[in-house]
Formats: structure tokens, C-alpha cells, sequence
């Protein structure tokens, strides 16, 4: 019988020096490593080919930083022909509504100070403003856009020089427990208030699926469980009969995903596991779903190229209306009747994000839509898949060209 | 109406459409080509005017960074810097140079002795004259800080141009990746931290000697400053008509680099270096050319790929990642900015 | 989507952490979790801790790729020398670590 020798013994023989950090990109980036995977799962596909008579197996990330992964190492390149991966709607910039960006554009315009993560200062929307598509059209025009890393740093800025402010408060389950802790903890200063356009990702993989179908296996994204808790997907392998596994986002943790999606196959019983073990639990992070239950209500709302998605997105609780930007400056939210469809003619990212096509397919990709000139959300993010597949080529099988 | 954005300046893709636009395709083409020499039908770090006996180089730029002051350096050191590098990187020797600084009013007087302080130093430091320059004062808020323009002199017996790659070449890089560009951010970011220092500085130990030696086996160099080497290596691709591969495990960047590229979401390939080397040598003299420039003192100097014939349509530059997958290295389009997805 | 980088908690203040990424990258993070302390290694999100990371899970997932040999061994038995060089790698990599 073959073991695995015990790691962790070897761990606490080199000492107490245990990196997590260093051995995070040591252990998860290995070359070696990562073709012995390779080969384990070439073996699988070829199990499944023969002797179950599969054709193609298509495995759906949900989330971006998971493309990001995939395309970055060249993960599909070397993966067997009937291996495919689809992106999913996993990016919380791609599916934030034009109506929060032109009315976050709106209220720079009028002279607030603006804040919003890299990837939301790019986003473009549907109508413009003053002659303004997004928050960075807005800043060459002269308003006061400010990108910082975390919410954090706008809180600070924000509390130095007392101007009207708002943020542009975009984000999954994961982002939104920074606006939720400076809320409950009171360090946000009055002169700041959010766009709150927080979105929820369980009930966005269930329309994806519903909508889709065919997928044989699920990535399921890795941070937004740390909070959430990877419980929340058992839904994917108990009513759709998806095999399910919760993963990190180094290339070696995408690869065994991939594996144990291939095995569940094998052995034809689906099941929900959490590769990213080592932080990710069923139940999640207590401490954080306090507080996004404390400052949060959860309501029906609107996806980027998607429409409205029932109890899918947070809006900041009645008794806290005064960080509510939307209540502060007197903007009214479009109902689910007023909604419209928010995407440029042309545009597909509606299906990009759902996996029903890529990038690719569309006739704008490169063309009229690039990073530098995005036209749809999905060119946008860094982690948009249209940008991804843009800026690294999530092309043919390059393998055989080198 | 379209207007200008800061990604038009950062030195990506919307850089070069943006100057085609504007320039190349407002010229004849008797306008763009020194015959004999090299103009900017295909542009490259400087041009070179053919006289009697081999070329007179010559280049411009205008420099802006904020900080002024950086880890590592400031405004006046880069300016001097990059001028010599461009003027190095075409197989100069750098002579003269003349500058034209333009100074937003209320800068203090303090600041701008340091920065001019700094120029000159290293201008006297590489032994090159200053013979020309001009400075004028613009309303406070009509411009951020200090802007410096410099023109470069240089002579060549013969010039290293980037078309010139050669299927088979390899290619070298000398030292550490993305220094610069990390140091810009980490200061941008409000991140203290000594790990970061900007790599600025004239290249002139390496490159007179190289140049002197090796002027025939080296076919292609540049420094790979706005954009990276991601850009670089996507203009020689393309202007050489060659595939070019890298192998990702062969590039040197620093653990706190790839730390800081991480935790901001930029790819330290996009990252400029300011007193780094990119070669393409010939493979018979590749080996020969890197100890070379170890002992010029110039310890990270590795091989990080080679060009190739180009076989395919799909890409120019194909990066062999850490896993043994490939990906197109694509050159860099849009701002630099961190993201949280 | 959710960017998240690993970091070691370096001081506690409040509902604030010192965070080290590593190469003296150091920046300040809202802790979004139940508790933590100096010296434990988390996650940390757009500025906020939001899971730890755990030791005794860290190999955990290698057990996974374990199984999956095994069961292939059992298909397929060139599958059982994949194991044999990812012990070593592994081991490799652990001791070389300082
Ligand atoms: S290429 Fe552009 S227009 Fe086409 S789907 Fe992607 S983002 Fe939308
Ligand atoms: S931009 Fe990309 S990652 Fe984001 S939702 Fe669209 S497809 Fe998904």
C-alpha cells in the first residue's frame, strides 16, 4: 500500500520556520509536481473516454481570479482536448450594473470626491453622463476620482479633508465585509457614503446553471467560502447533480480540482469537496456573516447583462441611511419592472459570464473592444474574461507551437 | 469626442497607435527615413544619422514621475539616465546632451537644485557634456511638479538595431526585472519599505564594453522602461518578424517584487526598468557575452529565452510558464492600477 | 474575482491588524475574523483579514491527490509511479524550505 509521507513531520523537522506564505508558492507552483498532476488527470480523461464513452468534459470556474489562474500559467494548454474550461459569472465588476456607474459618474461631476477599486474606475456604462462613459472619463474631464487598494485607505482619505465623498462600493461576499466591519465600528466619517452595488454569488451560480445546463463540474470560488463557508454549494451536486470542489487559486490547486472533478466522474457520485482546505470551511467566517447580516439586508437585484436575480445583492440596512449614498443624495435605484437591459448593441458579455460563449464569439473582441478601449464590462477587470482572454490568449493549445 | 488618457501615456499599446496616429501617419516617407541610417520608419530607442565613418545617435524624451523623489533616485537622475541608456542602446557613445525643464510655479527653489543637481551629476559621472538647454515656468495647476525633456548626442561605428533579431538569438536580460516600476508603485501606494529601490542608472559599464566587443553578435538591445519587458519583447517580435520565447522560471524578479505585483494585481513583466539591459545575441556568443557581463559586474544577468522562426500566427511572444503551460505575453494596454479581483 | 494574498499578522490594535506579505511589505488590515494573533498567517482581502490560514490543513489536499493515484493504480497500475516521484518532490520541497 502506498502512503503519502507525513508532511507535517517534515514541516516541524525544518523548525519552527514553516512559512505558510513561502511554502504556498513553493509547494503550489511546482513544476514537477504540477506534470505528475497532469498526467493523473490525462489518465482520468482517458478512463472517462474509453471506458465511460464521454466526449467532453466542460468544467465551469465561477470566478474570475480562478481564469486569472488558469490563463496566467497556460493551464489549458496543457490539459487534454476533451478537458474544457468555461468562465463563470465571477467577477464583481463585469456584472455591477450601468446604473451605479452613471450614477456614480453623475456625482463626481457635480464635484464629490470619488473613490473605487482599479478595476470599477475603468468600468464603462451604457449612457453617458456629461459626455462621460466611466469614473475615469470623468477624472480626465477634471473630477475628483481617487483609486486606492482597500476601503480602508478611501476611509482615511476621506476623514483628512471632511469633502462629500462616496464610494463606489462594489463587490462579492468577500469585499463586502470591509464596508460592513468600518460601518459597525464606526470608522467611516460622515462626510462618506457608499454606492452599495454588493452582490451575492450562490444564487448567481444557481441562474447560471439553470440557464446553461451542461456543465460537468463546478470550481467553486475559493474567498468568497472563506466567509460564506464552502456549505453554500451543496445545492450544485445535491439538486443538479454537479461535482463540486471549492478551490484555491494557485496553479497546482486549480489542477487537483481538476482532478477530483475527473474522479467524481469516474466513480459517478457527485459530491461537494473543499480543495482549498487549508482556509476554507462548511460553515465559513461567523464573525464576518455577523456583520454582514448586522449592516446588510439581502434583496432582489440587478445583474450586469443578466437582469434581476432574487435575494442576490446587499443594500445597506434602513437605520443606517446615513452612509447610504443613494438616500444622502436623493437617487432612486430602478425597480425590477424599469430595468433595462444594460449592455451595448453587440455586446455579449451576458453569455461570456454565464459560460454560454466566449470571448471569442464575439464580433467586437479586439476589434472595437479592447483593455484599452473597452466597449462591455468583461473587458474591463483585469479578471474579466474577455480582458483575460484578451491580454493572455486563452487561444489555441500553444503547447505544440513551442 | 475622444480624448487623451493616461493610458495614451503609458507606454503600452495605446502609446504606439496613439503615436502612429498622430505622427507616422502624418509623415512621408521621406520625412521618416534617413537613408543610410535610421529614422523613424522603424522607430527604436534613438536615430542615427550615417556620416563618413559610421553614425551620429541621437534621441529625446520627456520625463515626468511622481514622486520626484523616489527610493533609488529622482526626476533629474532618470532624465540623464534614460537619455544615455537610449543613446547606449542603439550602440552610441553618448556625448552631449542638451535639456529643456519646465517648472510648475510655487515648486520650491530647493527641490528643483535637487533634481537639476542630480542630472548633472550623473552626467558628469559618464563624462558627458551638457551644451544646451532651456527652462520655463507654466501657472501653478497647469502642470504637476517638474517636467524634463532631454535630447541625447551620441557616435556609433555601427548601430544595434531591434528589427534585427535573428530565429536562434538569445535573449539576455541584465539584472533584476521590474525594479523601477515596483519602486514607483510601492511609493505611489504609500508603501515604506526598504525592499524597494528603483534600478536607475546609466548603463554605460555594461554597454561600452559589449558595444566594443560584441558590436557584431549583438543584434538587438533596448532598455525596457515604460510598458516593460513585455512591451520590448512584443516591438522586437514584431518589428524582426520572429516568435520570441521565454521561459518564466529563468526571469530574475525579486521575492518582494513578485510580493508587491501580487498584492496589487500588475504583472511585474509590465514593470520598467531604468538602468536594465535586454539583449538578443547570437547563440554561438550567448554564453560568452553572459559571463561577460558578470564580470562587468552585472551578477543577474541570465538568458531568459530565444527567438525562433516564426511557424504560427498565434502570437509573437510566448511565455513557458512555471507549470510547463504557455501563454501569449501579450504587450500591456491600459493604466496601471491596482485591483481588488 | 476576490483577489486574496497570504500575509502574517505581525501586531494586533483594535479592530486593526499589522499584516507582513512578506520582504517587508508591510500594510494595515481590518480584521474580519473571530479572532487573531500575532503571528498567525490570513488571508487578506481588498484590506481586510477575512480567513487564516491553517497548518494543520496545509498538506491536506495532497491526501486528496493520494487517493486519486490510488484509485487510478487500481485502473490503470502505471498510475502508482506517479506517487513515488511526488513523494520525493514533495519531500524535496519541504526540506529545502528555510
Ligand atoms: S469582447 Fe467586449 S463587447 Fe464583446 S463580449 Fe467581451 S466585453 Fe462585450
Ligand atoms: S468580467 Fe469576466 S470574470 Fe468578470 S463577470 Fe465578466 S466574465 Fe466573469
Amino acid at each position: 500500500m502506498i502512503t503519502l509521507l507525513n508532511i507535517r513531520d517534515v514541516v516541524i523537522s525544518v523548525g519552527q520556520q514553516a512559512d505558510l506564505r513561502y511554502l504556498t508558492k513553493k509547494l503550489f507552483r511546482d513544476k514537477a509536481l504540477a506534470s505528475q498532476i497532469i498526467k493523473i488527470i490525462r489518465e482520468y480523461w482517458e478512463v472517462l473516454r474509453t471506458r465511460k464513452g464521454v466526449e467532453e468534459v466542460k468544467i465551469m470556474n465561477f470566478c474570475g481570479t480562478h481564469e486569472y489562474t488558469t490563463t496566467h500559467y497556460g493551464i489549458r494548454s496543457v490539459l487534454p482536448p476533451g478537458v474544457n474550461l468555461v468562465a463563470g459569472p465571477g467577477c464583481p465588476v463585469c456584472i455591477t450594473p450601468s446604473f451605479y456607474v452613471e450614477a456614480a459618474v453623475r456625482l463626481a461631476l457635480e464635484g464629490l470626491t470619488l473613490y473605487t477599486y482599479g478595476d470599477a474606475y475603468k468600468l464603462p456604462a451604457v449612457k453617458e453622463v456629461g459626455g462621460c462613459r466611466s469614473l475615469s472619463d470623468a477624472r480626465m474631464t477634471g473630477a475628483d476620482v481617487r483609486v486606492v487598494y482597500s476601503f480602508l485607505d478611501a476611509v482615511r482619505d476621506a476623514a483628512r479633508h471632511d469633502k462629500p465623498s462616496v464610494f463606489l462600493a462594489v463587490g462579492f461576499e468577500t469585499t463586502c465585509p470591509a464596508y460592513a466591519s468600518s460601518i459597525a465600528n464606526k470608522l467611516v466619517p460622515k462626510n462618506l457614503t457608499l454606492i452599495m452595488a454588493g452582490r451575492l454569488t450562490p444564487p448567481a451560480a444557481r441562474f447560471a446553471v439553470e440557464r446553461v445546463g451542461t456543465v460537468s463540474g463546478v470550481i467553486a470560488p475559493g474567498h468568497v467560502s472563506t466567509i460564506t463557508g464552502a456549505g453554500v454549494w451543496r445545492f450544485l451536486p445535491e439538486e443538479f447533480g454537479i461535482p463540486t470542489v471549492v478551490s484555491g487559486f494557485e496553479p497546482l490547486d486549480v489542477l487537483i480540482a481538476i482532478t477530483l472533478i475527473l474522479k467524481q466522474l469516474v466513480e459517478g457520485e457527485p459530491k461537494l469537496m473543499i480543495e482549498y482546505s487549508r482556509t476554507v470551511t462548511m460553515e465559513g467566517n461567523r464573525h464576518a456573516k455577523r456583520l454582514l447580516a448586522e449592516v446588510f439586508d439581502t434583496v432582489d437585484a440587478a445583474w450586469r447583462g443578466i437582469g434581476f436575480i432574487e435575494k442576490s445583492g446587499y443594500t445597506l440596512n434602513e437605520n443606517l441611511s446615513q452612509y447610504d449614498a443613494f438616500k444622502v443624495y436623493g437617487i432612486r435605484e430602478p425597480s425590477r419592472e424599469e430595468w433595462r437591459h444594460d449592455l451595448l448593441p453587440g455586446c455579449m458579455c451576458g453569455q461570456v459570464i454565464l459560460g454560454a460563449a466566449k470571448p471569442t464569439d464575439c464580433r467586437l473582441f479586439m476589434k472595437r473592444c479592447t483593455p484599452g478601449t473597452p466597449y462591455g464590462p468583461c473587458m474591463v477587470s483585469v479578471e474579466g474574461a474577455c480582458s483575460i482572454w484578451a491580454r493572455m490568449g486563452g487561444r489555441e493549445s500553444l503547447v505544440e507551437v513551442v | 469626442m475622444s480624448k487623451i488618457s493616461l493610458a495614451h501615456g503609458s507606454g503600452g499599446i495605446e502609446t504606439s497607435s496613439l503615436l502612429t496616429r498622430l505622427i507616422l501617419n502624418r509623415l512621408p516617407e521621406w520625412m521618416k527615413s534617413l537613408d543610410g541610417g535610421l529614422g523613424l520608419d522603424f522607430p527604436d530607442d534613438s536615430a542615427a544619422i550615417p556620416v563618413r565613418e559610421g553614425y551620429i545617435v541621437t534621441t529625446i524624451d520627456a520625463y515626468t514621475v511622481s514622486p520626484i523623489f523616489f527610493p533609488g533616485g529622482d526626476l533629474g537622475k532618470l532624465a540623464a539616465a534614460g537619455t544615455i541608456n537610449d543613446i547606449l542602446m542603439l550602440g552610441g557613445r553618448p556625448i552631449a546632451v542638451l535639456d529643456a525643464i519646465v517648472v510648475e510655479e510655487g515648486t520650491t527653489m530647493d527641490d528643483l537644485s535637487r533634481i537639476v543637481e542630480s542630472m548633472i551629476s550623473v552626467l558628469g559621472e559618464e563624462k558627458v557634456c551638457l551644451v544646451g538647454g532651456d527652462i520655463k515656468v507654466m501657472p501653478r495647476g497647469q502642470l504637476d511638479g517638474i517636467l524634463i525633456t532631454t535630447a541625447g548626442i551620441g557616435v556609433a561605428l555601427r548601430i544595434i538595431v531591434d528589427r534585427n533579431v535573428r530565429p536562434g538569438d538569445k535573449i539576455i536580460v541584465s539584472g533584476n526585472i521590474g525594479e523601477h516600476g515596483a519602486a514607483i508603485l510601492a511609493a505611489q501606494q504609500g508603501i515604506k519599505s526598504d525592499e524597494f529601490r528603483s534600478d536607475v542608472s546609466p548603463l554605460t559599464k555594461l554597454m561600452l564594453p559589449l558595444i566594443e566587443d560584441y558590436a557584431e553578435d549583438i543584434h538587438a538591445a533596448r532598455d525596457p522602461t515604460r510598458g516593460g519587458i513585455a512591451m520590448a519583447l512584443n516591438d522586437w517580435a514584431k518589428g524582426s518578424q520572429t516568435m520570441i520565447v521565454i521561459y518564466e522560471s529563468e526571469l530574475p524578479i525579486r521575492e518582494p517584487v513578485v510580493n508587491l505585483c501580487e498584492m496589487m494585481g500588475v504583472d511585474p513583466l509590465n514593470l520598467a526598468s531604468e538602468g536594465t539591459a535586454l539583449l538578443a545575441v547570437s547563440p554561438d556568443k550567448a554564453d560568452e557575452v553572459l559571463s561577460r557581463m558578470h564580470e562587468l559586474g552585472y551578477r543577474e544577468a541570465r538568458i531568459i529565452g530565444e527567438a525562433r522562426e516564426r511557424t504560427s500566427s498565434i502570437g509573437l511572444v510566448v511565455l513557458k510558464t512555471l507549470i510547463g503551460g504557455a501563454r501569449i505575453l501579450e504587450p500591456p494596454s491600459g493604466e496601471l492600477v491596482p485591483r481588488i479581483c | 474575482m476576490c483577489l486574496g494574498v497570504y500575509g502574517k499578522v505581525l501586531r494586533v490594535e483594535g479592530e486593526l491588524a499589522v499584516v507582513d506579505f512578506g520582504g517587508g511589505l508591510t500594510r494595515d488590515a481590518l480584521v474580519g475574523v473571530e479572532e487573531v494573533r500575532e503571528g498567525d498567517y490570513v488571508v487578506v482581502h481588498a484590506g481586510i483579514i477575512v480567513s487564516r490560514l491553517s497548518e494543520e490543513e496545509f498538506e491536506e489536499v495532497f491526501r486528496y491527490v493520494e487517493e486519486a493515484v490510488k484509485q487510478l493504480a487500481m485502473i490503470e497500475s502505471r498510475a502508482a509511479e506517479y506517487l513515488e516521484s511526488m513523494k520525493m518532490r514533495l519531500e524535496e520541497n519541504l526540506s529545502g524550505q528555510k
